[in-house]
């Protein structure tokens, strides 16, 4: 087995793109310059007049006349590659930036280029003075303009000259350049990987690497140092190969920590943005579907809509309950733990892209740990439990109409949070211009004494309790106790139920060996250390992997697996599929 | 063995180097019993270490030169020897240097049979390779 890998951070300020104004001059009046914030990336594959552009393979589509989707075209060069006035393009911010760079991404064309392009960019500051100049004259796809800039109101980029009669078609742009760190210069690296099968938590995958700093660049004593670029939520891409086959995951930045000449750096994956964002638009629900809720906590969050996906039976389960202030990640915990579903984060292929794919957790044992592959497996008796009570709490709307709040407030828009659920509200001063459940924003002409006024909710906790009818022989009695602000409808017993039989299963196994393909989440067959005795079934839990080399160590829960005669002939074995 | 120079962090030798001998390390990146008694193995590479004799010093001004140069604490060293009739540099470190005395004279001590090791920090042949 061979494994290498590389990281690369995406050194880049990721809040430019989006507090960036662009215009242009010299462009084709279809250019949708909106479209270059968008982090998608606008292909053209067009038929045009342009040289060597129109490939007669039957792969290109007509112009439309009047094309839409696409982000920058400039007028066309001339036979020089050159225009009588130059097209340019410029971004203007409300805030400063700093970043280590730019990229231009254009359109990619079929046929290499073997002409001179000169492309030059400028940075100004709040002032519109020169900070920094830079010009390229390379032609690629993405063309890299490798400066460092601090503080920045302003970027001009001027298309100076192209390939002859041809459009400048700019595809996306990105504030800042990578840094890739390749496996001899990282010290050591761990990945560690976490599923919490019944969604009571919602676990944080994180990436951990160290580097050597030879050239100080994050050590803060360096006034001209990397470390000025650093920003939370930069995007880090681990890269493994093994065995030929390339895997990617994708990360943001956490947290750096140089000392004597050793940076760490750590960084979470998508549900670690989740934490950062607060879910405010709980209501109280008596039949909600928790695709929508979903829905709502990953916009709050800022997730786009191709960067989650929801199983059908997830989204159309029907919940009742609240949810109250609280971060959108612990928002997802109350959906995923009332519908009985589990979230993975899988790559979109093709592209770079990474997506949560919420689901129902399949059994479908998809592995095997062989002794041949094992270096030690460790089997602990799981704690059991026997009895698993959930509590919850039922609304019901009181129609007597009450005081909610009595205070003074300044005038203009004041944000008003209730940490218990209202409805209805009105106000004795000024105008309630937005209301929900657990807040209302009162705009008030002059600072005033108000009362407002609404409906209550009452509320009831119901607690549910699931008792294993058979104890087995040498346990005790132990019951455990989850507290949910949501439930499905036709709940019932059911949901304590599924719990109790994910505590029945006995046995906690920690192994350790090679990773190929798994991940947490996945069934496997895990042979017994003595090839006399039965081998286990466990579902992974959890996996901290040390890069070099890829050997993780894996806690599974599970249970012996009982072979019938069937069994041993059937699909179960030696890296076949098989249903528990 | 022809009187070559040796050189060391761009510091040239001229001193005789009565034997060459080197030693390739087939260093495993993981290396671990598995549970069926097997051998689980990655390579990260060939690593060609040299041990290296010098002959009796003429000109011992050089051969103290090339003493203290040897013994300083240094990290990494990039270290130029004659090998086939061409010189390869490596980036190593320097180990075990040892000499004895040769002679006691009225004008100072003369020393022999210097000998060092260069062991190797960069693989001639990486894992991922093969």
């Amino acid at each position: 087995m061979k494994n290498e890998y590389f990281i690369r951070w995406n050194m880049e300020d990721t809040t430019a793109n989006e507090d960036s104004t662009p215009s242009a001059t010299q462009k084709q009046d279809f250019s949708d310059l909106d479209l270059l914030k968008e982090t998608t990336l606008y292909s053209a594959n067009f038929i045009t007049l342009e040289n060597d552009v129109f490939l007669l393979d039957g792969t290109m589509d007509e112009l439309p006349d009047s094309p839409t989707g696409l982000p920058f075209w400039s007028i066309l060069s001339d036979e020089n590659g050159e225009f009588e006035r130059n097209p340019t393009l410029e971004f203007v911010f409300t805030k400063n930036h700093s970043s280590t760079g730019l990229i231009l991404f254009f359109s990619k064309r079929k046929i290499p280029s073997t002409n001179e392009t000169i492309i030059k960019c400028s940075w100004y500051d709040i002032g519109n003075n020169l900070l920094a100049e830079e010009t390229s004259s390379i032609d690629l796809i993405a063309i890299y303009f490798e400066k460092k800039v601090v503080d920045f109101r302003k970027i001009v980029v001027e298309f100076i000259k192209i390939e002859p009669h041809q459009f400048a078609k700019v595809e996306g742009i990105k504030y800042g350049i990578s840094v890739v760190f390749l496996e001899d210069v990282i010290q050591n690296g761990n990945l560690s990987q976490n599923l919490n099968p019944i969604s009571d938590k919602i676990p944080i995958n994180e990436l951990t690497f160290s580097i050597v700093d030879e050239n100080n660049e994050f050590n803060l004593a360096n006034q001209n140092g990397l470390h000025k670029f650093v920003q939370k939520e930069q995007p880090i891409i681990l890269t493994r190969t093994y065995n030929g086959n390339e895997y990617s995951e994708y990360f943001y930045l956490k947290s750096f920590d140089a000392k004597d000449s050793i940076v760490t750096i750590t960084a979470c994956n998508l549900i670690g943005l989740l934490d950062n964002k607060d879910y405010v638009n709980g209501e109280v629900y008596s039949n909600k579907l928790a695709g929508e809720l979903l829905e709502d906590i990953f916009d709050t969050a800022g997730l786009l809509v191709w960067q989650y996906s929801i199983d059908d039976e997830t989204y159309n389960t029907e919940l009742r309950g609240t949810i109250k202030k609280t971060s959108c990640r612990n928002a997802l915990r109350e959906v995923l733990f009332a519908c009985g579903s589990i979230f993975e984060i899988k790559k979109l292929v093709p592209g770079p892209f990474f997506r949560i794919i919420i689901k129902k957790q399949s059994k479908t044992v998809q592995s095997n740990f062989a002794r041949s592959r094992k270096f030690s497996t460790v089997t602990e008796k799981a704690e059991y439990i026997s009895d698993v009570s959930i509590a919850h709490n039922s609304y019901t709307l009181n129609t007597n109409v009450v005081q909610v709040l009595s205070a003074t407030y300044p005038a203009g828009d004041n944000l008003i949070e209730f940490t218990e659920p209202v409805a209805n509200l009105s106000t004795s001063v000024g105008t309630i211009t937005e209301q929900s459940a657990y807040y209302c924003v009162l705009t008030l002409a002059s600072e005033s004494a108000i009362i407002i006024t609404g409906n209550k909710y009452d509320s009831k906790e119901i607690v549910t309790t699931y008792s294993a009818p058979n104890l087995p022989s040498g346990e005790t009695k132990k019951i455990k106790t989850f507290s949910a602000s949501l439930s499905k409808l036709d709940m019932g017993m059911a949901k304590a139920k599924e719990i109790q039989e994910y505590y029945s299963q006995g046995l906690s196994i920690t192994t350790r060996l090679p990773v190929e393909d798994e991940s947490v989440g996945d069934w496997c067959v895990v042979e017994n250390s003595n090839s006399d005795y039965a081998d286990y079934v466990a579902g992974i839990e959890s996996m901290s992997t040390d890069l070099r080399g890829f050997i993780s160590t894996v806690n599974l829960r599970g249970y012996y697996q009982t072979f019938t005669e069937s069994n041993y002939v059937g699909e179960f074995y030696a890296g076949e599929w098989g249903f528990l | 063995m022809a009187k070559l120079d040796l050189i060391i962090d761009g510091v040239g030798f001229k001193i005789d180097i009565s034997d060459l001998s080197r030693s390739a390390r087939i260093v495993p990146k993981v290396q671990e019993s598995t549970e069926d008694g097997g051998l689980y193995r990655e390579l990260l590479g060939t690593y060609l270490d040299y041990n290296v004799s010098f002959g009796i010093a003429h000109d011992m001004t050089e051969y103290d030169r090339l003493f203290n140069m040897l013994i300083k604490p240094v990290e990494y060293r990039n270290v130029t020897l004659p090998i086939n009739n061409e010189y390869k540099t490596l980036r190593c470190y320097v180990e075990n240097v040892a000499d004895s005395v040769h002679k006691v004279l009225s004008d100072g001590t003369r020393f022999k049979a210097l000998t060092c090791s260069f062991i190797a920090i960069e693989p001639i042949l990486r894992g991922k390779d093969y």
